[in-house]
């Protein structure tokens, strides 16, 4: 696996042609390349790097000149925040909206909100989230479009949730990269209420006189939850990934847009860094939702038993 | 193939099974506008050259002083720029249409690519089973496992840019949902009489599979064909968006609207606007086809 990725990130190109101007003289060309250990053959610089990453030390930034980790950590924080504030907005806007649907499924709203969720699934979110910036942005100027904004330190980290600058720049991206997740668990959502209102149980509970609000949260939606979760947790990985799109529209100083920044200049270690980072991400990521899965549904683990 | 169109001819064709579907497909309205609107954007794509008022990558035919000019305007030489102009003066109806062009030939070709690899797979691991079987289907398990984006972002970080190389990395990202699809398909199909009668004359087993098990498979794999071209030109678009997709040299619709993105904040919208609308209409219209497709072929939804 990383013998792959760095073989196949040193075939993309030399990084000393973006590194150095091209008004250097041959003997700084010479050093630079020298410096960065550019001049010893393949396997040299793999072992080496083998040897480095066993002891967490990944490379160092061609372009920054540091090590590659740290330059990744530092802009994991606002990734996750800005996936976290992504994640909340899907479940408090689309759950509600889905259950909604489910429950009057001929009302001219849940119309609406199934229209909003087959645009949210068919139009590509990139061009979504220009689309936001041009009207919220620069047409009417409501919101900023750039960067994180202020951001104040919590618990070590930069975050930008707790100040109302950052409360505004973070609205655009998290809505672009929500949007996808949002169309898809109000169909979810609203394809599990009309199961579930359907079943022995709601019936009964409807013929004992329980109120509805106790129906709607206890009987429909606890019924209802157990696909859900899954999905998300599993979307989860797939909004880190998407992230990076996000990023790039939004210039947000997360990871993603650090990875297409270093593509574009060849940053050789950030790259194989970010990439063996993700990978090593989406395995946790996996074995958590597997694990809240078969703890949320008990059918998983009486197969698993058996 | 001769002799099964004449037996078969004998009966009226609203009746055979291709016929029922297609009137069946037409029930729903929605379903035929798709199909017509997509019938227009490739036909618009394959006569781009005929149809577009300039050829958008001649440098003869621009003209600087009609750089960024918005919609509807005129243009120096008197002629009428419809959706406006890029920073270079290029026509952007033109643009557009050569850019989809190469979005929808990326999406086609990589789709059928990937349709031949993945279905093959999954049929011969259906009918053999056993260990190639346990094998493939634990390699889609991992793949799937991780999102397309991803997957293509890497195998394109890894293989530089050019039309052949996401292709390449949109095959390898999408083959495994035909091989589960059809493996799933087919192994439903695999115990019936007809395999069974097919084994029983001691035929192939290249002829079984696919003479045999592959046309009843088929209508599923079709569906799942239609929503995958619009899941491959979306994601061939959004690569060319973060700048590792295409080169700019073949400027597909993601090309043209990430071209757009610099000039968006000064509020000239179109150029990121319009390629946009025509990159979801397609995949808005494949998606509908998909739909109505599935509706038609899957015989569990049958009333």
């Amino acid at each position: 696996m990383s013998l792959l990725v760095f073989l196949g990130v040193y075939a993309i190109g030399n990084p000393a042609d973006v590194l150095i101007s091209p008004e250097a003289t041959e003997a700084e060309r010479i050093e630079v390349i020298q410096s960065f250990g550019l001049d010893k053959p393949l396997y040299v610089q793999y072992g080496k790097f083998l040897v480095n990453a066993l002891h967490g030390d990944l490379g160092r930034s061609f372009k920054f000149s540091e090590p590659a980790l740290k330059l990744i950590s530092e802009r994991v924080p606002a990734t996750l925040e800005l996936a976290f504030a992504a994640l909340l907005l899907t479940i408090f806007v689309g759950v509600p909206l889905g259950l909604y649907s489910g429950f009057k499924p001929n009302a001219l709203s849940s119309k609406l909100i199934m229209g909003f969720s087959a645009f949210g699934f068919s139009v590509p979110a990139f061009w979504l989230g220009l689309m936001m910036v041009l009207v919220f942005a620069v047409f009417l100027g409501w919101l900023p479009a750039s960067g994180r904004g202020e951001t104040v330190n919590f618990l070590g980290i930069q975050v930008s949730f707790l100040t109302w600058d950052g409360i505004k720049h973070m609205i655009l991206p998290a809505f672009n990269l929500a949007c996808f997740k949002l169309s898809l668990i109000i169909r979810l959502t609203r394809a599990g209420t009309q199961e579930v209102i359907r079943s022995d149980y709601v019936k009964y509970a409807k013929a004992k006189g329980l109120k509805p609000a106790r129906i709607i949260f206890v009987h429909v939606l606890k019924n209802t939850l157990i696909p859900i979760t899954t999905v998300l947790g599993l979307e989860f990985g797939r909004t880190i990934a998407f992230a990076t799109v996000t990023e790039t529209i939004f210039a947000w100083p997360g990871m993603g847009k650090l990875i297409i920044d270093s593509i574009s200049v060849l940053d050789r270690p950030v790259i194989v860094a970010y990439l063996m980072m993700i990978v090593v991400m989406f395995i946790i990521i996996n074995l958590i939702v597997d694990i809240i899965y078969s703890a949320l549904d008990p059918r998983v683990r009486l197969e698993e038993r058996r | 193939m001769k002799k099964t169109d004449k037996t078969s001819s004998s009966v009226p064709f609203k009746d055979r099974p291709l016929g029922k579907a297609i009137a069946e497909y037409c029930e729903s309205s929605s379903a035929v506008i798709a199909f017509f609107v997509v019938l227009v954007f490739v036909l618009a794509a394959i006569f781009a050259s005929v149809i577009s008022p300039q050829n958008p990558y001649n440098l003869a035919t621009l003209d600087l002083l009609d750089g960024t000019l918005p919609p509807l305007s005129k243009s120096f030489s008197g002629s009428t720029y419809l959706l406006g102009t890029d920073e270079q003066g290029r026509d952007m109806l033109s643009a557009i249409l050569y850019g989809l062009r190469i979005s929808l030939s990326v999406g086609v070709i990589s789709t059928i690519i990937a349709f031949v690899f993945g279905t093959s797979l999954g049929l011969i691991a259906a009918y053999k089973g056993g260990r190639f079987e346990t094998l493939l289907m634990r390699v889609v398990d991992l793949q799937l496992s991780f999102p397309a984006l991803l997957i293509a972002l890497v195998l394109l970080v890894v293989l530089g840019q050019g039309v052949d190389k996401i292709t390449l990395a949109l095959v390898i990202v999408h083959w495994a949902y035909f091989a589960r699809a059809a493996r799933g398909s087919a192994m439903a199909e695999r115990n019936r009489e007809y395999i069974e009668a097919a084994r029983a004359l001691r035929l192939g087993d290249l002829r079984i599979i696919f003479r045999h098990l592959m046309p009843n498979v088929m209508p599923s794999i079709i569906v799942i064909a239609t929503t995958m071209v619009a899941r491959a030109i979306s994601t061939e678009a959004t690569l060319s968006f973060l700048g590792i997709g295409l080169p700019i040299t073949e400027p597909s619709l993601g090309l043209l609207i990430s071209n757009g993105f610099r000039y968006l904040f000064s509020g000239k919208y179109w150029i990121s606007f319009y390629p946009g609308i025509a990159l979801v209409v397609v995949i808005v219209a494949l998606n509908m086809m998909g739909d109505r497709l599935r509706d038609v072929l899957n015989p569990r939804l049958k009333r």
